[in-house]
């Protein structure tokens, strides 16, 4: 017997939307601020984006959950520690936001 | 009634399963691969295969074949078959989590190494280099260190490999989840007892030869070992298996494995149901058909009616049998399982009355007064279990909380090298002379015949199911800072009623000189810091105290229940501190203190 699922496509069937990142820095911290909250289990806004997550009380689940999101949504390999690492909603954006232009700069030079 | 089990040791099984079925899928491993997931195969043959390499090198390489081996490799196949190779080599294993960073993990490795006086280090190629090194730094220099899994598998034919010979009472391997950092424990677990456990979770599930289960549990714990790992094996089946990280990531991966995989079985403590009901959309979930899960367990951390509830009527449109979700209670001291529901019944729930809760006694509950659902973890079925008075050591009847005691053949040896808490634990009498019970520090109650577990008596702190010793948190703070005294601290948690959910408190002397007030601030985000990052812990609330201020026993142990009860009543001289939110609303305060506006009194 083998076992083999069905395969599904490795790709997202629909191109990621790549607007330029520095515009859209403000549009990236209000989703991140949304998807900390769902994760902490608060509000919006009562996530200050310059308070540590820590004083919130992340645990390792919801870093963890936030550092799959973010890959999911951005399709780009994120460290699980990336909430330890980048300690608050801002950090993490802006360290996303040079991320996706270094590779939108990539992207326009295959060199 | 106890019966013949099929196999004698997990060698065997393997071995059978080979001559049956050699092309059969053993294992099938899920790695993330972006954000798909992408199978790794393994039959039993070939399973058998690098488990005869593992076991020829390992006996040509390793003097003494007394000493245990211990497995350092993260979540992948290659642990599976170095764990067998054990088997297969007649040696003792070690499952445990390799160490990612320095910290928590690596001292808990060193502790491990030195209390089991291992004999050799398994791990991946990658890592040998690196294991290498810090063995020699460790002092460790004659702990031989091999990889597995790369070219220096070719340096072995596996066709010298001959089976050997164990007896029952030999130890198949040591289960290091339980234990401090400090002061680890190794429960001895073996041959004996892994058969007994086997047939006791075959007789409980009802499992069916080739049955194929899966979950995302770690490999080198019991529930993920035993039940997810050796159970399909034992059973000629297919366990199919991918890393915790991957399912927090995107919880929908563990339910689109059922249904890829047709998985009958799967386990999990109670915050993986929660997470699926929270996190999975309805877009995930739209075309999953869990029809073919007969086994749901859910054990490991307390197990939450609401949750179970939730998670049934969440996924009941894609096929969820209600009856699949099954509590259940375990602990690696009686290898994994002592009891579970019934596969074809719903599980019971019991309101009870909590004051009379808090007085040790299961009553109905009353419309006056506060009520707490508790979840049967099912009926004992091959081991013996008896609610007894810690204190007395009196046998309770049905219906009385007091400490759950084990006996039965799955019930572990005892601790690896301690033989005074070996025979406290294990080899413990009752009040009436009955002699040879294991105590687990858990408390819980029988009512005809269901056991509810209600919480421990030990001062563990359990964390999404991992348990945590206070006196490895103590001691991390206390290192990290001039002004903390050393031997000054009590780390534990309280729980807020009404969500039920617990948060962890450190409370830590200064040393005489105290620092200013702003460092003291400081102090306090530091600690906090230190506790997330390498403890991974819920922002802990952080209370400075005076020295002298902890509280002591004569042969000076920390009482961590009196300062609890001490820090609730607001009764602790607090010269700095930082409370989460639901923690400061739980003191009870003359000034009110609420984070993050820190006060001195």
């Amino acid at each position: 017997m083998s076992i083999a699922p069905e395969t599904r496509d490795a790709r997202p069937a629909e191109p990621m939307d790549r607007p330029s990142p520095r515009d859209n820095a403000p549009g990236l911290e209000l989703w991140l601020t949304e998807r900390v909250a769902f994760h902490l289990r608060k509000a919006a806004e009562d996530i200050d984006p310059d308070t540590p997550l820590a004083d919130y009380g992340i645990d390792s689940v919801a870093a963890i959950s936030i550092c799959g999101e973010i890959e999911e949504k951005f399709r780009i390999p994120v460290s699980p520690t990336i909430a330890y690492d980048f300690p608050t909603v801002h950090a993490i954006a802006t360290h996303l936001t040079e991320r996706l232009a270094d590779r939108a700069t990539d992207d326009e030079d295959p060199s | 009634m106890p019966h013949q089990p099929q196999h004698r040791t997990l060698t065997d099984a393997v071995r059978s399963g080979v001559e049956r079925h050699p092309e059969r899928a053993a294992f099938v491993y899920l790695h993330e691969d972006g954000p798909d997931m992408r199978p790794e195969q393994l039959s039993y043959a070939e399973l058998d295969r690098r488990a005869r390499l593992v076991a020829t090198r390992l006996r040509h390489a390793s003097k003494d074949p007394s000493r245990p081996v211990l497995l350092l490799y993260p979540p992948t196949l290659d642990f599976v078959t170095a764990f067998l190779g054990c088997f297969y080599a007649g040696r003792t294993a070690i499952p445990a989590p390799l160490p990612d960073e320095p910290g928590e993990r690596l001292a808990r490795v060193h502790g491990i190494l030195r209390d089991a006086k291992v004999g050799a280090v398994l791990t991946l190629p990658e890592y040998r280099q690196a294991i290498g090194a810090w063995l020699v730094a460790a002092g460790e220099q004659d702990v031989l260190c091999l990889a597995t899994g790369g070219d220096d598998d070719n340096t072995a034919d596996p066709d010298l490999w001959s089976p050997p010979r164990v007896r029952d009472t030999d130890v198949a391997f040591l289960q290091y989840s339980s234990g401090s950092t400090s002061e680890p424990k190794g429960v001895m677990v073996t041959h004996a007892n892994l058969a007994a456990n086997e047939e006791a979770i075959r007789t409980a599930m009802v499992t069916p030869q080739g049955v194929v289960a899966g979950s995302w549990l770690p490999l080198y714990h019991d529930m993920g070992l035993i039940g997810m790992t050796l159970h399909p094996l034992w059973m000629g089946g297919t366990s199919v298996q991918m890393s915790p990280i991957a399912f927090i990531k995107q919880p929908h991966r563990w339910l689109r494995m059922i249904h890829d995989y047709r998985v009958e079985g799967t386990a999990s403590p109670n915050f993986g149901y929660e997470l699926c009901t929270r996190r999975v959309t309805d877009e995930q979930s739209a075309d999953l058909d869990l029809s073919s899960l007969r086994v749901a367990l859910n054990g490991a951390e307390p197990v939450r009616a609401e949750t179970l509830r939730a998670f049934v009527s969440r996924f009941a449109a894609n096929g969820l049998r209600p009856q699949a979700v099954l509590p259940c209670y375990g602990l690696a001291e009686n290898t994994l399982l002592v009891s579970s529901g019934d596969t074809e019944a719903p599980h019971l729930e019991l309101t009870v009355d909590a004051r009379a809760l808090e007085q040790d006694e299961l009553r109905p509950a009353r419309s006056d007064r506060p009520a707490r659902t508790l979840v049967g973890c099912g009926r004992p079925k091959d081991t013996e279990v008896l609610i007894v008075d810690p204190v007395t050591l009196k046998v309770l009847p049905g219906g009385r909380v007091g400490e759950i005691w084990l006996r039965g053949s799955s019930v572990a040896v005892g601790y690896w090298n301690r033989k005074e808490l070996t025979a406290e634990t294990f080899r413990a009498v009752t009040a009436d002379g009955r002699g040879g019970w294991f105590r687990t520090g858990d408390l819980g109650a029988l009512l005809n015949e269901e056991l509810y577990v209600t919480g421990r008596i030990k001062e563990m702190l359990i964390q999404h199911g991992r348990n945590l010793y206070p006196q490895d948190i103590e001691q991390a703070v206390q290192e990290s800072g001039e002004s903390l005294r050393r031997g000054g601290g009590a780390v534990f948690t309280v729980t807020d009623e009404a969500s039920d959910r617990s948060h962890v408190v450190v409370v830590q002397e200064l040393r005489a000189r105290a620092p200013e007030e702003h460092d003291l601030a400081q102090l306090c985000a530091s600690v906090q810091a230190l506790v997330s990052r390498q403890f991974q812990l819920p922002a802990v609330s952080v209370v400075l105290v005076r020295p002298g201020a902890i509280r002591k026993t004569t042969s000076g142990k920390t009482q961590r229940t009196l300062m609890r009860q001490l820090f609730l009543d607001g009764s602790l001289s607090v010269l700095h501190q930082r409370l989460q939110p639901a923690v400061a609303a739980l003191v009870t305060t003359t000034e009110a203190a609420p984070e993050p506006a820190a006060t001195r009194r």
